[in-house]
């Protein structure tokens, strides 16, 4: 049975390894890997790594493997290159729970919650409703660009929910959503940490136990029926774990950026493999590696600053997907 | 109740009346190519075959079993389908391997004996040094090859193509009639084709769809009479 060249896997866990250890060694001040392994630290130096680092390191495996996992997923479902979480209205739908949650009326309802809980459960509710919409529009509209359609659509419709909460709210809600809107990849208490980590890998393994089936997205619906597959269930599955794993870690880390979107052009580009099925597992792992390293360049090592991670992975992830792109034979018409 | 494929009293309108109580019968294996004018018919015929177009009356059986009350899968495990020059993003490899769906766990995960078979069916067709090409490098005579091998490896009892040689040249088209006649020998080939030489040389029978019935024809001498 034919599976991912083992060369790109072996390199894709190497460089997650690596960024890992980067992460973890240098940032505002660096502290010697001997040391960290051998658990030699000083009291300051120990909860660096264990309140800090670690923390974003295992934000951003998560981050990085959800997003691109559901980017594929996503590719493969609207048979588009273009197509990724954002496209489909989905980071919007979060988007536009935090900013109700935030910036408007939705704080009443919430009341009791502090604030970053609240933005969680917003923000799900946010990407189940839209998730919900574009569910049921499915079953109406057939063909899949009709899909992206409204899929930007309701993302839209989202968006300009969002400006106008921006519009008529106070300067000190509003900087704290576009806070949010920055991207983080620090989550400071430990309890949501776990439940992030769970979320998420147990989203992952549910594509990983059917990728087998992403496949078949490429094959028309008639023809997928002719061979006793029932398409409908298998892209309704896919849809539901996307947009739960797009959710949680919108929710819990703001709207990503390119992610989703570069990293499964990156490992399509790198196996040379056609076989969507093939390319779940390496994207996981690359995506991991990426986003680990995206977040150690946000912290900007040898310095007291760090940038919010969007910066990072716009200003990186943007011009590569369009050198990517230029490459491809997505390119062919 | 014979064997083979038997369509009883079908009636079917799509936009315009397309079978009026129409019937006709099978053996268990042949060539047997179905025939008729643009819009007479021939697309939804086949459609109603594999469940794609419901009957508004009538029934379609195999083997005595009616076809109408089957799932999906238990369907994709008698009839196969041909689609011809696919247009798809995947390797022939994993193309092919596709037609061993109706026979796949919930995972889809293909097993020793799945492989084994699609290995076989490779051989037999020439498509072994192809299988890591991408489908859409292909030329339309290997598609062909390629869209058979994967009805092949479904292993069903009766194979329906529509139009396998449209878009061929001479050769490829002659290959492609040979290999489905030697498959008629322990299969039912049902096939569309507008190529009355080919048709009159290699199909054992023909169905002609006119004026909504089926007329089965058994002497291939002369087919263009029926068209004038």
């Amino acid at each position: 049975m034919r599976t991912f060249p083992k060369k790109q896997l072996f390199l894709g866990i190497v460089l997650l390894v690596l960024s890992v250890c980067l992460h973890l060694v240098f940032g505002s001040v660096s502290i010697s890997f001997v040391d960290i392994v051998n658990g030699n630290l000083s009291d300051l130096d120990a909860t660096i790594i264990k309140d800090l680092r670690w923390p974003k390191v295992l934000t951003s495996i998560c981050i990085g493997a959800g997003l691109s996992a559901a980017g594929l997923l996503m590719q493969a479902l609207f048979r588009n290159a273009l197509a990724g979480p954002s496209i489909l209205g989905v980071s919007s739908g979060a988007s536009m729970g935090v900013a109700l949650f935030v910036l408007g009326p939705a704080t009443w309802w919430f009341a009791n919650l502090d604030l970053l809980w609240g933005k969680v459960l917003s923000a799900f509710i946010g990407c189940l409703l839209v998730m919900s919409l574009v569910l049921l529009l499915t079953k109406k509209v057939k063909s899949n660009i009709a899909i992206l359609i409204v899929g930007v659509m309701i993302g839209s419709i989202a968006s300009s929910l969002v400006g106008f909460l921006q519009f008529i709210s106070n300067a000190e809600d509003l900087q704290s959503f576009v806070l949010w809107t920055l991207g983080s990849t620090f989550i400071e208490d430990s309890t949501m940490l776990l439940v992030l980590m769970v979320l998420t890998g147990l989203g992952v393994i549910a594509l990983l136990m059917r990728k087998n089936g992403i496949k078949y997205l490429l094959l028309p619906q008639e023809q997928a029926q002719l061979l006793g597959l029932n398409i409908l269930s298998l892209k309704r599955y896919y849809i539901i774990v996307s947009c739960v794993l797009v959710g949680v870690i919108t929710a819990f880390c703001g709207p990503i950026a390119f992610v989703g979107l570069m990293v499964p052009h990156a490992v399509r580009y790198l196996s040379k493999e056609d076989n969507p099925s093939l390319l779940l597992l390496p994207c996981v792992i690359f995506g991991a590696a990426i986003m680990v390293f995206s977040s150690w360049l946000a912290s900007i090592p040898g310095s007291e600053l760090s940038v919010p991670i969007n910066i990072v992975t716009s200003m990186f992830g943007a011009p590569i997907v369009i050198l990517l792109l230029l490459k491809s034979r997505w390119n062919n018409g | 109740m014979a064997n083979g494929l038997s369509i009883e009293n079908i009636s079917l309108s799509f936009r315009k009346e397309l079978f009026a109580n129409a019937s006709i019968a099978s053996e268990e294996t042949g060539m047997i190519a179905i025939m008729g004018l643009n819009g007479s018919g021939k697309s939804s015929l086949m459609k109603s075959i594999t469940g794609e177009q419901q009957l508004n009356a009538g029934e379609i059986a195999w083997n005595g079993e009616s076809l109408t009350d089957k799932s999906s899968q238990d369907i994709a495990k008698i009839i196969g389908v041909s689609n011809g020059l696919v247009d798809i993003d995947l390797d022939v490899f994993t193309y092919v391997s596709l037609g061993r769906t109706p026979f796949l766990s919930w995972d889809l995960n293909l097993k020793e004996e799945d492989l084994e078979e699609l290995e076989e069916v490779l051989e037999c067709l020439s498509l072994q040094d192809l299988k890591h090409q991408n489908i859409n490098s292909l030329s339309d005579g290997e598609k062909q090859r390629a869209s058979l091998a994967k009805v092949l490896v479904q292993k069903t009892p009766v194979i329906l193509l529509d139009e396998p040689t449209a878009h061929l040249d001479v050769k490829a088209k002659k290959e492609v009639f040979q290999l489905l006649k030697a498959l008629s020998q322990n299969k039912l080939v049902l096939f569309i084709s507008h190529d009355i030489l080919n048709v009159e040389h290699y199909a054992d029978q023909v169905w002609l769809v006119q004026n909504k019935k089926i007329e089965m024809l058994n002497n291939l001498e002369n087919l263009e009479q029926y068209f004038e």
